[in-house]
């Protein structure tokens, strides 16, 4: 293994060099004042540890691109278990998901942080050393996750990036919207991580084994499970494998921000903008999807399964795109976007698309952060007004802006050539190729094109409003941009989001990205598990008529709203006042947290107090007589309590001799 | 080296040493208090390090018990009784969390307690010594001696220097807790004296485990033998339920609890809440496998609840320390469905639990009480924004919270996560996977109370007292002095610590509760 040492090394120190950059600040941050680390030492040290992450990270790609390596590259005992019981292990998985996958985190982690030395190094900001350490901590965990070589380490920091969205989220404590979001962030997901608990809980007992590679990977063991048609956990093989992965689809609900466990995302937008490009936009949200791709062999094995992650995605991506239409928020209108594109994910996975759900991902985390990050300078422009009504014409006082943030609409929208379309187009074509052999296909695929239009409409009324017509306020019309720190990522992100799709251009014959990544393997196994077809023939018909549905609404958007003065708001009826609202889905589960089980626990608590403690206060009354001998003797009187003791080792003397036949 | 011994009389030492120091200077107390605490600590650590082999369960394996002492004492109705403490894995975890919180205990009441410092510390060495001899004694007689000797210096504890109800919970918490000891005194000694064929000649728990395992149990009072292991067996269940305490043998926990000054919280939840949990595996699960395998159901259910039950209790506490005092229930219940699912990870994760949820809540309480010493409530409604002028609080706040939702990386993540796989995998609970995720629900109402507490308590603006009330806005809160910190950086190092390698403990623990997880049948 010598030759590829190298290689093991980077990648156990991608992951490690931030969370060192986390534990530095952090203990810097417990010294006293005058010597502890500041603003700047802790703003470098993340950024510098985030920069060796990325330049790892490339060579690990490199690597992996070039020598094909698929193997775990360190093992180690996390708990070491007595006798045949299986040890519970942490390693480091080096393949062509995870090293594409650490590219893209640790390309754009690296940018925020660039740019949030732009956003959040304000004078007076006194939470710097909070705000770098949070962020070093979510890269290293966001990295250690990537590379998680079972499934109980992927849980493991899992669990930990929603640490750090919670943390992020409510950075600006002090703002009640803010520590309120993060609450609900951390509850809502956590909730879709219960499901994931069980599930790993339930691989363990049913499978034995956590692992996601090699020949007693979890996918083998659940193979010969079905081949063998035993009986696992009192249930089929079948069933249980069904089961097994629709409860870990329940922590990718959660994570992705999937119907119907999305709500908490829009919410999310009160953390700093930086924050939300990162975690609730390119990366964080993504662990979800990356989990399912992970673990895809296991999808393959549930037609079941499969099905329901496609409707999920699938009616995703219309529902949260319908919201986008009518946010006045910049940020609002891209986490709805957000939430909608990871639908597409979802719906290229559950149709079997592997590539494209990973091509996907990829292209959406440039343009999307490219989308936040240029939000941020606007927002950074206009004092923190992030209300697009208060915009408008910011084109000409903010040229970089500008034309990034059109790159990376062009590319939301999906409108060829921009990187999104690619992507889209051939998650599209995986729910219609498929649909062929699974009828029902037909639904998520016909939800996602509807979405397409919608999706150019939000996008393009956004691009209107912000930089289009005239300013609607003094503060639009005395922006500017900032210096380096902002057009360094904007400009990366923007040329990313022009050129990143032509890395698998289907339609124009090229499939690098599927070659990378090895995908004829994941659509034999779904062939073989699923009776999915094993490969995609391009259908130029629907990329036709994809670009040809985009446009309509991009330019419907556009020129809806390029000359509005005040919000169109007003001419909606219900349908509107529905989709401000949310579909109500918010109300719902407030309903359900704080008028059922807030409730119901008030009602317990009753109970608890009258019905169960009373019995204990009442047996003790009538056992001693009366309530005044209670009383009596509660007036402190140490010689009672005396009597008491005595009392009480005389009687269960008495007891042990009358039982043992002492008398 | 008798080691043992030393580790129960050096705070008996501690406290002699403390109430003559006084003598001098009142303000020496404290200190010869803490020193004096931390000798037993020194040395439990030296033996763990040092003499102490992990070694299977002492009770089904006698010969593989750890720095064994026996002396014979004195005989009573042809038995004999012994002077017999020894440790495996199961004892040593719970003797090293004792002298760890109880040195954290001593240091966090430098502030909390004025009145009557010296006996204070000498009540808290001496129940020490009688905590570890509850978890070092391996003879009945001499356990039940401990056992009782913990009670005493617990109610002073709460009735002189509590709450404004302190006598009531005082003498709830004795009363209560001291029917329980009745209760299951009877079901040990109805198990004693019903030994046939060649009896047991001693009072010590090896013997009666063995002479149990080899089927000499007999009948008695008209009883078959096995109606009188499954009327000992209910005995001693619900005399150690209450200790737990299981639902709904509750109701002593939150009045104590709220009553009890910060310290003794500390070692109330921290500690004595496992000398039931610890007896539950000793007595019921280790002696009488069989009955509890075949109640398994109940057993289980009985663990559910708690969990659930305990949980939504906390959610509708506006006090921060009923809220801490309910999720300790909610905690143990997850141990008590680990013990009884006798599968190799759900034993030791359940043993496991009892020292991470012992450092965790031993964390919150503390937490609880800075917040208290500073800003004199405790109620969630009239705090706000704590963070702003107690940022080290807060952060620590935040931190016990994270660790009491079983967040990975602390101590609570391992613990949960032994007992639900191996709670899973159980051959012993019927529709095994379908309870084990019904108790794992907690983990949801876990955080939806911590989260709303924090919300309200730390974060928003910076308030005390009432919203709609004038008050002084809280001039005088600061952040936590040294002495209140350093314990409290202490407990979290060691729950990160045990989190991120849980093997710390669990390396020792599981040979000595994999023994009890194969007495039953499928015990993987």
């Amino acid at each position: 293994m010598s030759e590829t040492a190298l290689v093991e090394t980077a990648a156990v120190l991608i992951p490690t060099v931030p969370l060192a950059a986390f534990a530095v600040i952090l203990l810097g941050a417990l010294l006293p004042k005058e010597r502890g680390f500041g603003g700047t030492t802790s703003t470098v040290a993340a950024i510098a540890s985030v920069a060796a992450s990325l330049v790892l990270s490339a060579l690990v790609f490199f690597e992996t691109w070039t020598r094909e390596l698929d193997f775990v590259a360190v093992q180690a005992v996390w708990v070491d278990a007595i006798g045949d019981l299986p040890d519970l292990t942490v390693g480091i998985l080096v393949d062509p998901l995870s090293a594409l996958m650490a590219l893209i985190v640790s390309v754009v982690a690296f940018l925020v942080l660039v740019f949030s030395k732009y956003y959040m190094n304000d004078e007076g900001e006194t939470g710097l050393p909070r705000y770098y350490a949070a962020l070093a901590l979510f890269s290293g965990s966001m990295l250690a996750f990537v590379f998680s070589s079972n499934l109980l380490m992927a849980f493991i920091f899992f669990e930990l990036v929603g640490l750090c969205s919670y943390l992020l989220i409510g950075f600006w404590y002090d703002r009640p919207s803010a520590a309120s979001a993060a609450k609900k962030a951390f509850l809502v997901t956590r909730f879709g991580d219960y499901f994931f608990l069980v599930g790993v809980a339930a691989v363990f007992a049913g499978f034995g084994t956590f692992a996601f590679h090699g020949d007693d990977s979890l996918f083998v063991a659940a193979q010969s499970a079905l081949e063998a048609d035993e009986t696992v956990l009192g249930v089929s093989a079948q069933t249980a494998v069904t089961v097994v992965a629709l409860l870990i689809l329940g922590g990718v609900i959660g994570k992705s921000a999937q119907f119907p466990l999305h709500t908490w995302l829009p919410d999310a937008m009160e953390g700093p903008t930086p924050v939300s490009a990162l975690i609730h936009a390119a990366t964080m949200v993504a662990a979800g999807v990356y989990l399912v791709a992970r673990t895809f062999e296991l999808y393959a094995l549930s037609p079941t399964a499969l099905l329901v992650v496609a409707f999920v995605g699938g009616f995703t991506a219309l529902f949260a795109a319908t919201m986008a239409l009518v946010m006045d928020d910049i940020k609002q209108v891209l986490a709805y976007s957000t939430i909608s594109q990871y639908g597409y994910m979802m719906l290229a996975l559950g149709a079997g698309g592997y590539t494209a759900a990973v091509f996907h991902l990829m292209n959406h985390a440039f343009f999307k952060a490219l989308l936040f990050l240029g939000a941020g300078s606007v927002i950074i422009a206009l004092h923190h007004k992030q209300d697009m009504w208060e915009m408008g014409g910011l084109r000409r006082r903010m040229p970089v802006t500008y034309w990034t943030f059109l790159a990376g609409s062009l590319a939301l929208a999906g409108i060829a050539p921009f990187s999104g379309y690619w992507s889209k187009d051939e998650a599209l074509l995986a729910a219609f190729r498929n649909a062929a052999n699974e009828p029902l296909l037909y639904i998520p695929f016909a939800l996602g094109m509807v979405a397409v239009v919608v999706t150019g409409f939000y996008t393009f009324r956004m691009v209107a409003l912000t930089f289009h017509g005239e300013p609607r306020t003094d503060a639009a019309r005395d922006a500017s941009e900032g210096g380096i720190s902002v057009y360094v990522p904007l400009g990366v992100l923007g040329v990313l989001a022009v050129v990143a799709g032509f890395v698998n251009a289907a339609p124009l014959g090229i499939h690098a990205l599927a070659d990378f990544l090895g995908a004829s393997a994941f659509y034999e196994a779904a062939a073989a598990g699923a009776g999915y077809v094993d490969g995609f023939e391009v259908s130029y018909a629907l990329s036709v008529a994809a670009l040809v549905l985009a446009v309509a609404g991009s330019a419907a958007g556009f020129k809806l709203y390029v000359g509005a003065d005040e919000p169109l708001k007003t001419r909606g009826g219900a349908t509107t006042r529905v989709l401000e609202k949310k579909y109500y889905l918010d109300h719902f589960q407030v309903w359900l947290a704080e008028d059922v089980t807030y409730r119901f626990s008030k009602l317990l608590n009753m109970f608890d107090l009258d019905i169960v403690d009373g019995v204990v206060n009442g047996t003790s009354r009538v056992s001693l007589g009366s309530g005044d001998a209670i009383r009596r003797m509660q007036t402190g009187v140490v010689a009672h309590y005396a009597a008491i003791i005595i009392l009480g080792t005389v009687a269960l003397v008495f007891i042990v001799g009358l039982v043992g036949g002492w008398f | 080296m008798r080691w043992i011994t030393l580790l129960v009389v050096l705070p008996l030492v501690a406290a002699a040493a403390t109430l003559v120091a006084s003598k001098f200077d009142r303000e020496y107390a404290k200190y010869v208090a803490f020193v004096g605490s931390l000798l037993p600590l020194g040395v439990s650590v030296y033996v763990w390090q040092v003499p102490f082999d992990r070694a299977a369960n002492a009770l089904t394996h006698p010969d593989e018990a750890q720095l064994v002492e026996r002396v014979p004492w004195f005989e009573i109705a042809g038995y004999e009784v012994e002077y017999f403490v020894a440790l495996d894995g199961v004892s040593m975890p719970l003797v090293l969390l004792t002298t760890l919180l109880v040195s954290a205990a001593i240091m966090s009441a430098w502030n909390a307690i004025d009145d009557a410092q010296a006996s204070f510390y000498a009540l808290v060495l001496f129940l020490e010594a009688a905590l570890i001899g509850v978890f070092v004694a391996l003879d009945f007689f001499l356990f039940y001696v401990f056992w009782e000797a913990v009670l005493i210096p617990m109610y002073f504890l709460i009735a002189v220097w509590g709450g404004p109800r302190r006598k009531y919970a005082a003498m709830k918490f004795f009363v209560y807790t001291n029917v329980a000891s009745l209760i299951m005194f009877i079901g040990v000694v109805a198990l004693y004296f019903n030994i046939g064929g060649p009896g047991v000649a001693d009072l010590s728990m090896p013997s009666l485990t063995q002479a149990i395992a080899e089927g000499h149990l007999t009948g008695a009072f008209g009883l078959s033998a096995d109606a009188l292991r499954l009327a000992a067996f209910a005995a001693l269940f619900i005399g150690f339920a209450v200790k737990v305490p299981v639902v709904p043998f509750h109701t002593w926990l939150p009045d104590a609890h709220v009553e009890a000054p910060t310290p003794v919280s500390v070692i109330l939840a921290g500690v004595l809440l496992k000398m039931g949990t610890y007896a539950l595996l000793r007595f019921n699960f280790t002696m009488l496998p069989e009955t509890a395998a075949a109640l398994a159901a109940p057993i289980a259910l009985v663990g559910v609840v708690s969990v659930i039950y305990g949980a939504l209790l906390a959610m509708a506490q506006t006090d921060l320390k009923r809220i801490v005092a309910y999720s300790s229930i909610s905690s143990m219940g997850y141990v008590v469905v680990g013990l009884v699912a006798y599968t190799q990870y759900a034993v030791g994760g359940a043993t496991f639990q009892m020292v991470s949820h012992g450092l965790i809540s031993g964390l919150m309480f503390m937490v609880v009480g800075v917040v208290y010493h500073e800003t004199h409530t405790r109620e969630v409604g009239e705090i706000s924004g704590l963070a702003h002028r107690a940022p080290l609080v807060a952060g620590v706040f935040v931190a016990a919270a994270f660790a009491y939702m079983g967040l990975p990386g602390m101590s609570g993540f391992p613990a949960e996560l032994f007992v639900f796989m191996g709670g899973m995998a159980s051959a012993t609970i019927p529709y095994a996977p379908v309870v084990v995720a019904a108790a794992m629900f907690g983990i949801v109402l876990v955080a939806g109370y911590l989260l709303f507490a924090m919300q309200r308590t730390l974060f928003g603006e910076f308030r005390v007292g009432r919203a709609d009330a004038a008050t002084d806005g809280g001039e005088g809160v600061t952040d936590a002095s040294l002495s209140e910190a350093v314990p409290m950086l202490v407990l979290l190092a060691a729950i990160l610590a045990l989190g991120i390698q849980p093997d710390i403990a669990y390396d020792m623990i599981e040979a000595s509760t994999a023994s009890v997880a194969e007495l039953v049948e499928g015990g993987v």
